[in-house]
């Protein structure tokens, strides 16, 4: 018979880890853990981080020794690069002259349709004497200059070259002659933020520099920066700390399990029970979402702390009496087992009410699991205990702590309540949260300085400061861009903004670029010929060739005309169709923010953006509601307990320890001067819910003997607060928000629970062992 | 079986291709040779370009600096205008725009391969670059020597005709003429010049200024 549970225990966790490995669908996206958009600009930076150009892309900044063939070095690079799987796109962030070629030449069809942002106001001017004067001059020095070879094809197209009016706004600083550095754009079609696959890339990269590098004397050097390596790093320092975690929180478990219950069959029940509930958890809530997030394990995983509870709970209460059947033993306890269950599950549930796309991951993962955890314990635990306990005395010294919580009760009772009051009153007021989370990542400090050293040599943009216009049709979005570059435009010449990249000229609405073509013709008359024609022979230029422009049929360039051409690849980041809105964005060099906002306040539909601004404005929105929605749980907790006990008092003195625990915490870590965030949030929630059942197992202390329920409780805070301690050794400064919240507010709740709910009426026993 | 006839056919027409290819690359080498133990040398030279957006020809002049390692071009008229090239590297410096550049020898080779191996044939003497860039015709005339180079590969013939180089019989490379895929064309007359007392400080002064 025993041999049958066993065997259905083994067969059960070998089918949950076949479902593990078949059914789960593992993501590791950070982003798709913390964000999902509300308004236009969330929902874009949302969507972009997760799917997208932002992140998807290593940024290589490419050096070489004095007199070395860069261009051709980073030419023979960008094919290499390109044949790497995951790879999708590589190109030269300094256009070739080759590349400034194409890109005029195909332009220049279009000069005049993109002419003038003002084409009321520039047009006259531009039929001048004095102006097509200049004009002509400018063409004559062309023609001299070094550039005559290429734009010459350029003005049997463009016969008044108006493309050079604009052309240097196309890309500016890009198009370089012959650089000492180059930048290199790769782009993958892995999220930037999958650390795990962005490592072969990453490391692909490195390799097939290496290689080519050794056939160039080693005349370069290849420095890398993006999304995909602050990933990569991430991954390889949450390897490190997973390893690291492991192997201290195994000896630790082993260690403490062994010296309270000196038995390894034991930890193999308490391990299979815990891992089964992790399992299940992982196969539900990734059948339930279609994926389940690697962080949603992480922190889900902490949840042993609570799963680990009941099985404890139940073996010490099963060795109480080991004559008897534990099944019974199990059975007694099973209401207070099961309380403590329903009050976890609501305060996760009640965090899945916030708009954060991981909690509501973490609400699914965590009532499964500590389901799973409940159900093993109350319907298998029994069988495999069944024969296996022995007598041996462990109380674990609880007997004299309840002799001195009987003596000063009520005198630790008051002295509490007024701690926890002058807490609430004076400390808790002056928490200082924090919403910036790039202090919950790893500490990457030599990879930033190397970033922004990277795009400070590489471009003149500002990362992450953008204006965004938002409109319900493309064209409209163009005109409104097309008002966000004339905005611009204006405070660059006061020299408050050094730079700026628009998709204007690339690309512009349609009504401007009729109206530039209609301006056009209604000078090209004979007298504004003639005075072409003067023009061109006061610089010796001749009049048979360009005296008579011919432009060749004009056509309005539109979207999908760029999207067909290489040309595309300058601008496509720079603007999203989704849900039926148009974005475009524009690129800022060097400015003062205020400036830029007030020079765009009177166009309605752009936006400043500040890309970290909004990131820490949707973590203070996410911690706003975790705070509103844990009060809420707290009060569904209360409600329950009220229910369970029908008395106002017992259920606000079964909770009073679980609230004082989290509170005391909370404060002692802000008064340390620790940022408090979201993971503390998620730990006090861990606290609460812990504390909840030491509280409810004390009050209903089911086994009638105080000492019993206590080791009970001792035993698993111990397996709780060694697991947590372990987490502490991350270097990832979330899990360690986790292990200084959890750890010391698991042996404060423990405390306060006995000084709170403890009734030293309960007769006492002789404690047992289990063999 | 190959009858004695054929086989002194086929010995004649080998004969004559290897004997015609054997005086055609000693002629050139020759050439290439006179010119590199010419150097170094300082011409001055006129310009006179053909563009088809210009009624009449554009005028230019200025001075040539070559040694087995350096070429200089210093253009003085209608404006200033400097380029400076060693083996490795070329500098740019166009006073009228105030623009420097500089560009790696080997992206010049890359970029434009006809006339990088036409300039360092000249300078180091050897033809094998010229002869896989260029179909090669040499004749004499009038007491000159002509020699017509029309590119072989694609890049080149998308930019160039040909090149001509004429110069009296014995002597260096006295007039080029370059003509341009586009129309243009541009001729170059050199006259030697006797004053290189101070050449190595007048080059070492003009690499600099185009380094800037």
């Amino acid at each position: 018979m025993k041999n049958t549970y066993t065997f259905y225990a083994f067969a059960l966790f070998s089918a949950l880890l076949f479902g593990v490995f078949t059914l789960v669908e593992f993501k590791t996206d950070v982003s798709a853990f913390f964000f999902r958009g509300d308004t236009p600009e969330t929902a874009l930076l949302a969507s972009k981080m997760q799917s997208g150009e932002l992140s998807k892309r290593y940024l290589l900044l490419l050096e070489g020794k004095e007199d070395s063939d860069i261009l051709g070095f980073a030419e023979e690079l960008e094919s290499v690069l390109s044949a790497i799987l995951g790879v999708t796109r590589v190109w030269s962030l300094q256009a070739s002259s080759d590349e400034l070629e194409a890109v005029a030449m195909d332009y220049s069809n279009y000069g005049m349709q993109l002419f003038s942002l003002q084409p009321e106001k520039d047009v006259p001017l531009f039929f001048t004497q004095a102006s097509l004067d200049n004009r002509s001059l400018r063409i004559k020095n062309i023609l001299l200059s070094q550039q005559q070879t290429w734009m010459q094809p350029l003005l049997m197209k463009d016969p008044f070259l108006l493309i050079s009016d604009w052309s240097s706004k196309l890309g500016g600083n890009n198009f370089v002659e012959d650089p000492k550095f180059i930048g290199v754009a790769v782009e993958t079609s892995i999220s930037g933020l999958d650390g795990k696959k962005q490592k072969f890339i990453y490391e692909s990269i490195n390799q097939n520099f290496m290689a080519l590098n050794a056939e160039f004397d080693g005349a370069f050097s290849l420095r890398m920066t993006g999304v995909p390596v602050f990933a990569s790093a991430v991954q390889q320092q949450v390897a490190s700390d997973v390893k690291k975690v492991s192997i201290i929180s195994m000896v630790l478990m082993v260690l403490v399990f062994l010296f309270i219950f000196r038995s390894v069959r034991g930890l193999v029940w308490v391990s299979f029970i815990l891992l089964s509930s992790v399992a299940m958890a992982s196969i539900a809530t990734s059948l339930f979402f279609g994926y389940l997030h690697a962080l949603t394990i992480a922190i889900g995983g902490t949840l042993i702390g609570v799963c680990i509870d009941y099985p404890i709970h139940s073996m010490v209460h099963a060795m109480a009496k080991p004559k008897l059947d534990p099944a019974s033993a199990i059975e007694k306890i099973w209401p207070s087992l099961l309380l403590g269950g329903v009050t976890t599950v609501v305060g996760y549930l009640a965090l899945s009410m916030t708009s954060h796309p991981g909690m509501h991951q973490l609400a699914v993962f965590a009532s499964v699991g500590i389901g799973t955890s409940l159900l093993l314990t109350r319907f298998l635990l029994p069988h495999l205990m069944r024969g296996h306990l022995k007598q041996k005395d462990f109380s674990l010294g609880v007997r004299p702590w309840l002799a001195f919580v009987g003596k000063y009760q009520r005198f630790l009772k008051r002295g509490m309540l007024t701690f926890g009051a002058a807490l609430m009153l004076f400390v808790l007021p002056s928490i200082e949260w924090t919403d910036d989370l790039s202090k919950l990542s790893p500490e990457l400090s030599s990879l930033r300085s190397e970033d922004s050293e990277i795009r400070r040599k590489l471009s003149s943009i500002e990362p992450g400061r953008f204006i965004l216009v938002e409109a319900d049709s493309f064209e409209h979005a163009l005109q409104q861009n097309e008002q966000v570059y004339l905005a611009l435009s204006r405070i660059q010449d006061k020299q408050d903004l050094d730079s700026f990249h628009s998709l204007y000229p690339w690309l512009a609405s349609e009504a401007l670029q009729k109206e530039n073509l209609s301006m056009f013709a209604a000078f090209q008359d004979e007298a504004h010929q003639n005075m072409w024609k003067k023009a061109l022979e006061k610089q010796g230029l001749s009049v048979e060739k360009l005296g008579e422009p011919h432009y060749p049929p004009l056509q309005i360039l539109t979207k999908d005309i760029l999207e067909k051409s290489s040309h595309i690849s300058y601008v496509q980041s720079q603007y999203v169709e989704s849900q039926g809105k148009s974005l475009i964005m524009t690129w800022l060099g060097k400015h003062q923010t205020d400036v830029v906002k007030q020079a765009i306040s009177n166009i309605s539909s752009a936006k400043y953006i500040s890309q970290k601004g909004i990131l820490n404005h949707l973590a203070t929105e996410y911690r706003k509601q975790t705070i509103t929605m844990f009060a809420f749980g707290l009060s569904v907790i209360f409600l329950l307990l009220f229910v369970r006990f029908r008395n106002f008092w017992i259920a606000a003195r079964v909770l009073m320890p679980a609230v004082l625990a989290g509170l005391v915490v909370l404060s002692t870590l802000s008064w340390l001067g620790v940022a408090l965030g979201m993971l503390h949030l998620i730990g006090l929630l861990l606290v609460v819910s812990i504390c909840v059942d030491y509280a409810i197992f004390i009050h209903e202390n089911r086994a009638g003997n105080n000492p019993i329920t206590y080791q009970a409780i001792l035993a698993s805070a111990m397996t709780t607060v060694a697991a947590f301690l372990s987490l502490g050794f991350a270097s990832n400064p979330a899990l360690q928000a986790l292990a200084w919240t959890v750890a010391p507010g698991v042996v404060i709740g423990f405390v306060l629970g006995s000084i709170f709910v403890f009734q030293p009426k309960a007769g006492i026993e002789e404690g047992v062992d289990v063999g | 079986m190959l009858s004695l006839r054929l086989f002194k056919c086929l010995a004649f027409v080998l004969g004559f291709s290897f004997s015609s290819l054997n005086g055609f690359a000693a002629s050139i080498d020759e050439l290439l040779l006179r010119h590199q133990e010419a150097l170094p040398l300082k011409l001055s030279y006129t310009e006179t370009r053909y563009i088809t957006f210009f009624d009449q020809p554009v005028l230019t002049n200025g001075m040539v600096y070559m040694t087995t390692q350096d070429f200089i071009l210093l253009q003085n008229k209608p404006s200033r205008l400097l380029a400076a090239s060693n083996h490795k590297r070329i500098w740019i410096y166009d006073e009228l725009s105030q623009r420097r550049g500089s560009r790696s020898a080997s992206g010049i080779k890359r970029h434009d391969p006809a006339l990088y191996v036409l300039t360092q044939a000249f300078k180091s003497g050897n033809a094998k670059g010229l002869q896989q860039q260029f179909h090669i015709v040499q004749k004499q005339q009038e007491g000159k020597w002509l020699l017509f180079l029309e590119p072989k590969t694609a890049q080149a013939k998308k930019k160039y005709v040909r090149f001509v180089l004429k110069g009296p019989q014995g002597e260096v490379a006295s007039d080029i003429q370059i003509e341009f895929t586009n129309g243009n064309k541009t001729t170059w007359v050199f006259n030697k010049l006797t004053d290189d007392k101070h050449l190595a400080d007048e080059i070492k002064r003009l690499f600099k200024e185009a380094r800037g």
